[in-house]
């Protein structure tokens, strides 16, 4: 009985599968007030279910971090610490009448939330550099012609050398990222959106 | 259980493919369960085998949660089925869970462990050479010529190791590269780029000559809003959080004052939690770099909008829908500054102001379609290469990216000031000097860059001469 349950309960998913798909397809591709409506309706639930799916993550994330504190496994004091400031946000909140746009809650954000993510970001720069350093040398199998790639790319868009480089460097690094960079990463794309429609379609009737 | 023929990893029952060698162990997987349930001699042992089956299968389908949540536990473990010792079996599976997860310190060979779990699995235990299991072999493998027949034991063990195993190189040749083992200096890289920021930032560098490349899309942008009726809805799509608000910030920050400047009315929204808090931080100093209060009162409506791009299609069919908010229209329609009121279901301007390509590929694929609404995408310089074709195709109508392309939209907004043709408001000497600062700090940073891999390359060539 159980199975025949589970068995059930997989061919609703696929007929609500397919009713929303044929819905949102309808909707994109001619213009029916009652299509646009349902379409719309979808679309909004989906709105509920991102925002109950948030909540969910924010649970399951408190859940995870206690649990490692309570079981005492590797860097729990970092859990502790996660636990700790999501609370105290949270606190300041709700005690501001004005929720997330009051004065102490825009403190927590120019102060904290803004500098501490923007100075992460900014190491970015040494790892490339680091990055750079290590894989772009000559002689290395096949870094000399990303070596060069990234030269002529780096090197034209210096406001240094604009003016000192010949137009034929610009009208390569144009054509580079036009042509074969361009021709590449769409390729790419293609077969990423192939490969999870394929993984969806495996998913939904792999039973 | 089931020891592999070739690398003498015990396997669970069952197992099609040896964990360690990935051997194939169908057959001997058949015969040792063939051999645990014993030869079925008589007509007894065939039906209890059948009472078994039809009790377990029973087990299957009535509603009792235990049974279910044992069979579950038995799927998974994949006992149940040949009736193995169950403490046996969970022995087993200890030893092979712990078996799939070796404990390796190096992260290289980590990732080499990993990968083999991709990896098709060979079939050399089919291409045995032992005459005593030569009627063994599949007919298909039997029909070709056994690549390996002609070897000796030795030779044959040397195989098996070589393929079961992670691959030694003591006893090959060893290739002497010409350019040795590259040596990382991090404190020295790390010195001589900061140095360059830091000096451009704490000591007033010469400033560097030549001006950034003006790339296209920057003046179809400018002309893009200031073709604008006033007061018409424009819709933002804010895919930048504090992170990235560094570079994103000056890019943004010139088309938000020519916004202003024409008393647009700006709906913003964005995926991101923290994305409605970096806009209006934005604002407020947008507001006090060209000392006029007033920018924020353009922006008339700011949500968060959770969903990713599942949800993008909302706004290009109703506005007030993906805002939560029925009375959009009202609240336009009251706006005393408004004086041709908006339709909210169809804005002027798509202004989609992201980091990443990503956000604007998924904006030109399921919002615009259906808006028919112009984009103007505002990115940061490592998405300008991959959007670029889609200004090329005039799917975007305009593209301002990286801080080259901010202060490129920045020098027409001034030209337009010096010119006084429009009413825009002058930025204030403060706001001038910092991106002044910030260009050259960009530019030193940029010869650092340049510098070090010019200079190690150097090293390298000196080196290996």
């Amino acid at each position: 009985m159980g199975k025949r349950r589970v068995v059930s309960a997989k061919y609703l998913v696929i007929l609500a599968t397919v009713v929303c798909l044929s819905i949102l397809g309808l909707d994109r591709l001619a213009d029916v007030p009652t299509v646009r409506f349902a379409a719309n309706q979808l679309l909004a639930w989906t709105l509920l279910l991102a925002a109950f799916g948030l909540l969910a993550g924010i649970f399951n994330l408190l859940y995870i971090h206690a649990q490692r504190i309570w079981r005492g496994r590797p860097e729990w004091s970092m859990s502790l610490v996660l636990i700790g400031v999501a609370l105290a946000v949270f606190s300041v909140g709700m005690v501001e009448s004005s929720g997330a746009f009051g004065p102490l809650m825009q403190w927590v954000f120019h102060n904290i939330l803004t500098p501490v993510p923007a100075a992460l970001f900014a190491l970015l720069a040494f790892f490339l550099a680091a990055a750079a350093y290590r894989f772009l040398r000559i002689g290395r199998h096949g870094s000399s012609w990303m070596l060069a790639g990234a030269l002529l790319m780096m090197l034209t868009q210096m406001p240094l050398l604009r003016g000192l480089l010949p137009d034929a460097a610009y009208a390569t690094m144009h054509w580079l990222i036009d042509k074969p960079v361009m021709a590449a990463m769409r390729g790419v794309l293609l077969g990423m959106s192939l490969a999870m429609l394929m993984v969806g379609v495996h998913l939904v009737f792999k039973e | 259980m089931i020891i592999c023929p070739h690398c003498g990893i015990r396997n669970r029952i069952n197992s099609n493919f040896c964990n360690h060698c990935g051997a194939d162990l169908r057959a001997e997987s058949s015969a040792a369960r063939a051999a645990e349930r014993g030869p079925a001699t008589g007509p007894d042992d065939v039906n209890d085998a059948a009472a078994e089956s039809n009790a377990r299968d029973a087990r299957y389908f009535d509603d009792d949660p235990h049974a279910d949540a044992v069979d579950e536990h038995e799927r998974d473990v994949g006992v149940g089925d040949d009736g193995a010792d169950t403490a046996d079996d969970f022995a087993l599976l200890a030893e092979s869970k712990a078996f799939e997860r070796p404990a390796l310190r190096d992260p290289l060979a980590q990732l080499s462990t990993d990968l083999q779990g991709l990896l098709t699995p060979h079939v050399v235990s089919s291409v045995t050479s032992d005459p005593a299991h030569a009627d063994e072999q599949p007919a298909s493998v039997a029909a070709h010529e056994n690549p390996l027949a002609g070897l000796a034991e030795a030779d044959l063990h040397r195989v098996r190791h070589l393929l079961g195993n992670e691959p030694t190189l003591t006893n090959a040749p060893l290739e002497v590269s010409a350019v040795g083992p590259p040596t990382l200096r991090i404190p020295w890289l790390f010195g001589l780029l900061g140095l360059f920021m830091l000096l451009a930032f704490l000591v007033n560098l010469p400033d560097l000559p030549g001006q950034p490349p003006a790339l296209p899309g920057v003046s179809a942008a400018y002309r893009q809003i200031e073709d604008l009726a006033d007061n018409r809805l424009v819709l933002v799509w804010w895919a930048y959080d504090p992170a990235t608000a560094g570079e994103m910030d000056l890019i943004a920050l010139p088309l938000l004052r020519h916004l202003t400047a024409r008393q647009q009315q700006l709906f913003l929204f964005s995926p991101l939690p923290t994305g409605v808090a970096t806009a209006e931080r934005l604002f407020t100093r947008l507001d006090a770099e060209i000392n006029l209060r007033g920018s924020a009162a353009a922006l008339r409506s700011a949500d968060y909008l959770p969903g990713g791009p599942a949800i993008m299609p909302l706004l290009g069919q109703s506005l007030a829908l993906a805002a939560r908010d029925t009375t959009l229209q009202g609240r336009l329609n009251a706006n005393p500054a408004a004086s041709a009121p908006v339709t909210p279901e169809q804005p002027a301007l798509a202004l989609v102001v992201a980091a990443q390509a990503e956000d604007v590929q998924n904006w030109l694929e399921q919002v615009q379609p259906r808006n028919h609404t112009p984009v103007v995408a505002i990115t940061g310089a490592a998405a300008d290469p991959i959007l670029r074709p889609y200004w090329d195709s005039g799917q975007l109508a305009g593209l301002v990216s990286g801080v080259d392309g901010g202060l490129a939209y920045e020098a027409l907004l001034n030209n337009a000031v010096a010119a006084n043709a429009e009413a825009i408001p002058r930025l204030s000497q403060l706001a001038l000097g910092a991106r002044h600062q910030m260009v050259q700090i960009q530019n030193w940073g940029h010869i650092g860059f340049a510098l070090i891999i010019l200079l190690g390359n150097l090293a390298i060539l000196v080196h290996s001469a």
